[in-house]
C-alpha cells in the first residue's frame, strides 16, 4: 500500500514537472497575458558557433524565460504574495513606485516632481536650459515658416501626475542625489515660450484651476495618464484653443450621461504592470460617450499630433472622424496612427505633410517634455530647408550624442535592452544610455555615415580626454560671461597671486571634477571601460 | 547551467529523470554521465574540453601508478598527477592574481609590468579539481582500489548535482556507489523534496537577501568591475550609515549560508534521486558556541578534505611543538581563505579564521565556555559576521573601512516599513539558522531531513513541495536570474 502510494506520488511529481513543457507545446489552458513592454526572443538557431560562444544557451534561457508553460499564473502568485505582504512587486523600482493610499506613479513622474531629473538628459541644469531654450527657438522658426503656408502650430502641454495630485507622492526615492532641484522643462517651457512666441496651450494650469472644483477624478489612482473623463475635458479645451488660433468654428464635444464604472483602458495601466492575480482595491471612475453637436456649419480641420500616449486617451474616445478631416497621430514622432496610408514618419514626406495640414499639434505631458519632441522641429526644419550649423566638429558630434541620447530614451525598447545592459554590467541607466549613445555615433563615423564638412573620422571622434577638455573649456566660458563667477574668479586670483587665465582654468578644472565625481557629468567610457558590451549597443 | 534556472529546472531535470529510470541499471551511469558533459557544457562550453582531457590524462596516470610496484615511481606518478589537478587549478584560478602581484612587486622597482591575457576561470574546477585530488591520494594510500572503468571514474568527477558546487565527495565515499547503488521510490520522493528545500533556501531566502546587499554594497566579484564601478562601490562604503552597515553584512550573513546550503541541499536531493548518499555539507553552522564548532558544521566536506588531505600530510596535531600545531592549523585555514577567492581580502579572511581558531585552542574555547550556550553562539555569531566583510569586500582597504563605518556609530532611523520585504526575509533566515539551538528544532530538522516519511507525511510533504516549487519558479522569472555565490570559488 504504502510502495503504491509513493508510486503514484513519484508519477504524479513526473507529470508535474512535465506540465510546463506540455503547457508550452500544446497550450492546455489559456491565461490572460502579462503586461508590460518585452521584446520577443524567438528560440535561437542551433548551430556548432553559437553553442561554442555560449549564445545558444544564453538566448535560449532567454526564451523560456518569456515562453515557459504557466509562466503568467506563477508570475501573477508570486507578484500577489510580494504586494499583499509587502506592497512590492518586483517591477517597482523600475516602472512603478508606490505612493500613499495605495497611489501608483511612474518613477519619472516622481522624479518630476522632486526636481532630480535632469541628469538623465544633460550634465547640468545650465545645459538643460540651452538645450531647451534651442528647442523653443527652433518650434518658433517652425511657427513662422508653417505659418507662412497656412499652418498653425502649437504646444499643448499636458499634465503630469504629479503636480497635480502630490498629496500621494511617495518620499523621494532618489536619495543619492544631493544637488541643487534640477531645471524642471514643464516651468521652463511656458516661460520662454511666453517670452519669445511659441504658441502653447498650458492643460496642466487647466487642470490645477480644475482641482478643487472638479467633481471627478483627474488622475487615476492606479493610472499615468489623466482620467478618461478628465481627458474628455481636455479635449473640449483643445478644440477651443483651436478654434481661438485658427479663427474657425468647429464643432462642439458632447459629454454623455456619466457612469461609474470599474477602471477601464488606461485609468489602471500602472496597476496592469504589476501583473497581479486580483486587483487592487480602488474607487469607481466616471465614464460617458462623447458625440459632437452635429453643426453643419463648424469647419473639419486636418491636423496632425505629435506626442506621447495622453493623446491615445482622448482619440480612443473621441469621434475624430466628426471633429477633423484627419487627424494622423505621430506617436513620439516615430509611429503614425490614424493614417491608413502611412505607418512611419520616416516614410513621409515631411514638409509637405505638414504644410498641408491645419494644425499640428505637439502634446506632450511634464514628463515627457524632457525629450525634446523626439527631434520632431529639428527634421521638420531640415525639411523646409532650414539647417543648423555646428560651431565646430566637437559641437557637431556631441549634438548627435545627445540626439541619439534622446532617440534611446523615447524607444522603450531600446531602454529595456539598455536597462538589462546597465545591470548586467553594473552601470547607471544614464551611463548605460551615454555610452551607447557615443558607440552609435562612433560607429556612424568610422563607417562613413556620419561626417562634418566632409571630414573623416579621425578628425571628429571624441574621446574622453577631449571631451573633458572641451566641458573644461564650456565652463570657463560660462563663468567668464557670469558676472558674480567672474568676481569670484578675479579675487581669487589676487588672493592666490596667479593670473586671472589661470584662476579661471583652474576653477573650471575644479568644477567639471566635482560634476565627475558627483556622476553629474559622464564621461565617455575610456579604451579600458568600453568593453563587448559597448560594442553591441542598440542598432 | 545552474539549478535555479528555467532551462534546468522546466528541461534538463524532468528529461533527464525520466530517461533515466525508464533506462536499464546498466546504462544508467553512462546516460548520467552523457547528461552531466551536456550540463557543463551548456554554461561553459569552452572548457569542456580541457574537463575531459584532464579526466582522461588523470584517471590512466592514477591506474599507471597503482600497477607499478617500486614506491619511488609510485610516488612519482601520484606527484605528478596531483601536480596537473592542483596545476591546472592554481593556472586559471591564481594566474591572473599572480601576474597583478608580481607586476605591483616590478612596479615597485621601477620595471615594466609584464604582458599577459587574462584568464578566465572555468566553474567548478575548485571543486573537480579536489575530487580528482581526493581520487589519486586514496588510491596512493590504498583506501580504494582505482576504478576499472574510465566511464566511471569521469563519472565521479562530472557527476553533474555536485560538478560545479559540491559537496565535495571523496572517492572513497562514493566509489561502491557509482558501481551499484538502489533508488527506492522513497529516496527519489525525499529527493525530490530535498530538491526543493534548496531551491527555496537559494531563491526565496538568498536570492532576496542578496539583491538588497548588493544595492547596499554594491556588487561582487569586483575583478569584471570597471574603475568608475569600484569608485561607486567606495563612495557606497565611504558614506553608508551604520544601521545600513549592519544590515548588510547581517544580511551577507544570510545570504551566504542560505545560497551555499541550498546549493548543497538540491544536489544532495538530485543525489538520493539516483540513490546516491552525498555526504551533508552543512550543520547549522551559526548555532556553533565556537569558532572550531563552526569550521566543523560549515563546508563540511571542505573542511574534511583540508583535513586529509593538507592538515594531516602537514603533520597536524602530532608535531613536535606547539607553535607547529598551532601554524599548521592557521595555515590550513589560509589555505582554505585563498581557495575562496584569488584576492588579498580572501587571504587576509582565511588569516582570521585561522587566528580565531588558534585562539580557540588557547583561551577562546575556555572563555566561550564560561559565557554559557546561548551568550557563547552569540559572541561566535558576532565574529563570523564581522570577519565576513573581508569576504564580501573584496578590497582590504574597503573591508577596513566598511568595518571603520560599523563602528562609526553614526546610526540612521530604522523603519521596518522601508524594506519589509528583506526585513522578513532576513527573520526568517535568522529563525532557519537558530532553529536547531532547541531540542524541538532538532527533532523537527531530523525528520525533515534524515527519516523515512510514512505515507501521510510523503502526502503532505508532495503537495508542500509542488507548491514551493511552483512559487520558486514564479519568484525566479518574476525578479529575474541569479547565478550561485560559490560558482566561482
Amino acid at each position: 500500500m504504502r510502495t503504491t502510494t509513493k508510486t503514484i506520488l513519484f508519477a504524479l511529481t513526473a507529470v508535474l514537472l512535465f506540465a510546463s513543457m506540455l503547457q508550452k507545446q500544446f497550450t492546455l489552458f489559456s491565461f490572460e497575458d502579462l503586461k508590460g513592454v518585452v521584446v520577443e526572443q524567438p528560440m535561437p538557431e542551433l548551430s556548432f558557433k553559437s553553442l561554442q560562444d555560449g549564445s545558444y544557451q544564453q538566448l535560449t534561457e532567454q526564451h523560456l524565460k518569456q515562453s515557459f508553460g504557466f509562466r503568467q499564473p506563477m508570475i501573477r502568485l508570486y507578484n500577489q504574495y510580494l504586494w499583499d505582504f509587502y506592497k512590492d512587486t518586483p517591477v517597482a523600482e523600475e516602472q512603478v513606485l508606490f505612493g500613499k493610499d495605495g497611489w501608483l506613479y511612474q518613477p519619472s513622474t516622481v522624479a518630476d516632481y522632486y526636481q532630480t531629473r535632469f541628469r538623465y538628459y544633460a550634465s547640468d541644469s545650465a545645459q538643460m536650459a540651452t538645450m531647451l531654450s534651442e528647442e523653443a527657438q527652433r518650434l518658433l522658426r517652425l511657427q513662422q515658416i508653417l505659418e507662412e503656408q497656412g499652418t498653425h502650430l502649437f504646444v499643448c502641454m499636458a499634465p503630469g501626475k504629479d503636480l497635480i495630485c502630490p498629496e500621494h507622492l511617495p518620499d523621494n526615492p532618489d536619495t543619492s542625489y544631493r544637488g541643487e532641484p534640477a531645471l524642471s522643462p514643464r516651468f521652463f517651457n511656458e516661460a520662454e515660450f511666453t517670452k519669445i512666441g511659441v504658441n502653447h496651450l498650458n492643460l496642466e494650469r487647466f487642470f490645477l484651476q480644475m482641482k478643487d472644483t472638479a467633481d471627478f477624478a483627474l488622475f487615476p489612482q492606479t493610472g499615468i495618464h489623466w482620467s478618461k473623463y478628465a481627458a474628455l475635458h481636455a479635449a473640449d479645451t483643445l478644440i477651443r484653443y483651436m478654434e481661438h488660433l485658427g479663427h474657425i468654428n468647429m464643432k462642439n464635444i458632447v459629454i454623455g450621461p456619466r457612469v461609474l464604472d470599474n477602471a477601464r483602458g488606461s485609468d489602471d495601466d500602472l496597476e496592469q504592470l504589476l501583473n497581479l492575480l486580483r486587483p487592487m482595491p480602488k474607487p469607481k471612475y466616471h465614464y460617458a460617450k462623447a458625440t459632437t453637436d452635429g453643426d453643419t456649419t463648424a469647419e473639419k480641420p486636418k491636423i496632425i499630433i505629435i506626442g506621447d500616449s495622453f493623446w491615445w486617451t482622448i482619440a480612443d474616445q473621441i469621434p475624430l472622424d466628426e471633429l477633423f478631416a484627419q487627424s494622423p497621430y505621430w506617436y513620439y514622432n516615430n509611429t503614425i496612427h490614424y493614417d491608413k496610408l502611412h505607418h512611419s514618419v520616416s516614410e513621409i514626406d515631411m514638409a509637405d505633410e505638414l504644410r498641408s495640414s491645419d494644425f499640428v499639434v505637439l502634446l506632450y505631458s511634464a514628463t515627457t517634455q524632457y525629450r525634446m519632441n523626439d527631434n520632431f522641429s529639428q527634421q521638420a526644419l531640415e525639411a523646409f530647408g532650414v539647417e543648423e550649423v555646428a560651431l565646430d566638429s566637437m559641437d557637431f558630434v556631441e549634438r548627435e550624442i545627445q540626439r541619439t541620447i534622446r532617440n534611446l530614451l523615447a524607444s522603450p525598447n531600446s531602454m529595456k535592452s539598455i536597462r538589462e545592459k546597465a545591470i548586467k554590467y553594473n552601470k547607471t541607466i544614464e551611463q548605460a544610455v551615454h555610452d551607447d549613445a557615443r558607440w552609435i555615433v562612433n560607429n556612424k563615423i568610422k563607417n562613413g555615415k556620419l561626417k562634418w564638412e566632409g571630414k573623416t573620422a579621425d578628425t571628429i571622434i571624441l574621446d574622453s580626454t577631449a571631451f573633458v577638455e572641451r566641458e573644461i573649456q564650456r565652463t570657463m566660458k560660462r563663468i567668464s560671461t557670469d558676472p558674480k563667477l567672474r568676481a569670484s574668479v578675479v579675487e581669487k586670483a589676487e588672493k592666490h597671486n596667479k593670473t586671472y587665465e589661470q584662476a579661471l582654468h583652474d576653477d573650471a578644472v575644479w568644477v567639471v571634477k566635482r560634476k565627475i565625481e558627483k556622476g553629474t557629468l559622464i564621461v565617455p567610457s575610456t579604451k579600458d571601460t568600453n568593453t563587448k558590451t559597448e560594442h553591441h549597443g542598440i542598432q | 547551467m545552474v539549478f535555479s534556472s528555467n532551462v534546468f529546472l522546466l528541461y534538463f531535470m524532468p528529461i533527464f529523470f525520466l530517461v533515466y529510470f525508464i533506462l536499464p541499471k546498466k546504462v544508467r551511469n553512462y546516460f548520467l554521465l552523457l547528461a552531466s558533459l551536456v550540463f557543463y557544457a551548456w554554461g561553459a562550453p569552452e572548457f569542456i574540453i580541457h574537463l575531459i582531457v584532464s579526466v582522461i590524462a588523470n584517471f590512466y596516470l592514477v591506474r599507471w601508478m597503482n600497477k607499478v610496484e617500486k614506491p619511488g615511481m609510485k610516488k612519482l606518478l601520484c606527484g605528478i598527477s596531483i601536480a596537473i589537478s592542483i596545476g591546472l587549478l592554481f593556472y586559471f584560478k591564481y594566474g591572473n592574481f599572480t601576474m597583478q602581484n608580481i607586476n605591483a612587486v616590478r612596479g615597485w622597482f621601477g620595471g615594466q609590468p609584464l604582458q599577459w591575457t587574462k584568464i578566465l576561470l572555468p566553474i567548478g574546477i575548485s571543486f573537480f579539481s579536489f575530487q580528482s585530488v581526493t581520487y589519486t591520494l586514496d588510491t596512493y594510500r590504498k583506501v580504494n582500489e582505482p576504478m576499472d572503468k574510465l566511464s566511471d571514474y569521469m563519472l565521479y568527477i562530472v557527476m553533474f548535482p555536485q560538478l560545479i558546487a559540491g559537496p565535495i565527495v571523496r572517492y572513497c565515499d562514493i566509489a561502491d556507489q557509482i558501481r551499484s547503488r538502489e533508488s527506492l521510490y522513497t529516496d527519489r520522493l525525499q529527493g525530490f523534496y530535498r530538491f526543493v528545500i534548496g531551491l527555496c533556501k537559494k531563491v526565496l531566502i538568498a536570492d532576496v537577501i542578496g539583491f538588497q546587499v548588493d544595492k547596499l554594497l554594491g556588487p561582487s566579484n569586483y575583478d569584471v568591475l570597471t574603475s568608475a564601478q569600484l569608485a561607486d562601490i567606495a563612495n557606497k562604503i565611504a558614506t553608508i550609515d551604520s544601521t545600513s552597515a549592519w544590515i548588510a553584512i547581517f544580511a551577507f550573513t544570510f545570504q551566504i549560508y542560505f545560497d551555499f546550503a541550498g546549493y548543497s541541499d538540491m544536489a544532495i536531493g538530485l543525489g538520493r534521486m539516483m540513490g546516491f548518499k552525498f555526504p551533508e555539507n552543512f550543520d547549522n553552522p551559526y548555532v556553533s558556541t565556537t569558532i572550531s564548532e563552526f569550521w566543523r558544521r560549515w563546508h563540511q566536506t571542505f573542511s574534511v578534505f583540508i583535513k586529509n588531505y593538507l592538515y594531516f600530510p602537514l603533520g597536524g596535531s602530532r608535531v613536535k611543538t606547539e607553535a607547529r600545531k598551532y601554524f599548521n592549523l592557521w595555515f590550513c585555514f589560509l589555505v582554505s581563505g585563498l581557495w575562496h577567492g584569488a584576492a588579498w581580502n580572501f587571504v587576509v579572511y582565511g588569516a582570521l579564521q585561522g587566528i580565531f581558531i588558534c585562539a580557540d585552542k588557547l583561551f577562546l574555547k575556555k572563555f566561550n565556555e564560561r559565557l554559557g550556550r546561548i551568550p557563547s553562539v552569540f559572541f561566535t555569531f558576532m565574529i563570523i559576521v564581522l570577519t565576513r566583510c573581508f569576504f564580501r569586500i573584496e578590497r582590504i582597504d574597503l573591508s577596513w573601512l566598511f568595518i571603520k563605518r560599523l563602528f562609526a556609530f553614526d546610526f540612521a532611523p530604522f523603519h521596518f516599513g522601508d524594506n519589509p520585504h528583506l526585513y522578513v526575509t532576513m527573520l526568517v533566515a535568522a529563525f532557519f539558522s537558530f532553529f536547531t539551538l532547541s531540542k524541538f528544532g532538532l527533532k523537527v530538522q531530523e525528520k525533515v531531513y534524515f527519516t523515512d516519511y510514512n505515507k501521510r507525511q510523503h502526502i503532505v510533504a508532495f503537495i508542500v513541495s509542488i507548491l514551493a516549487f511552483v512559487f520558486c519558479l514564479g519568484a525566479l522569472n518574476a525578479s529575474g536570474f541569479s547565478p550561485f555565490i560559490y560558482f566561482r570559488f
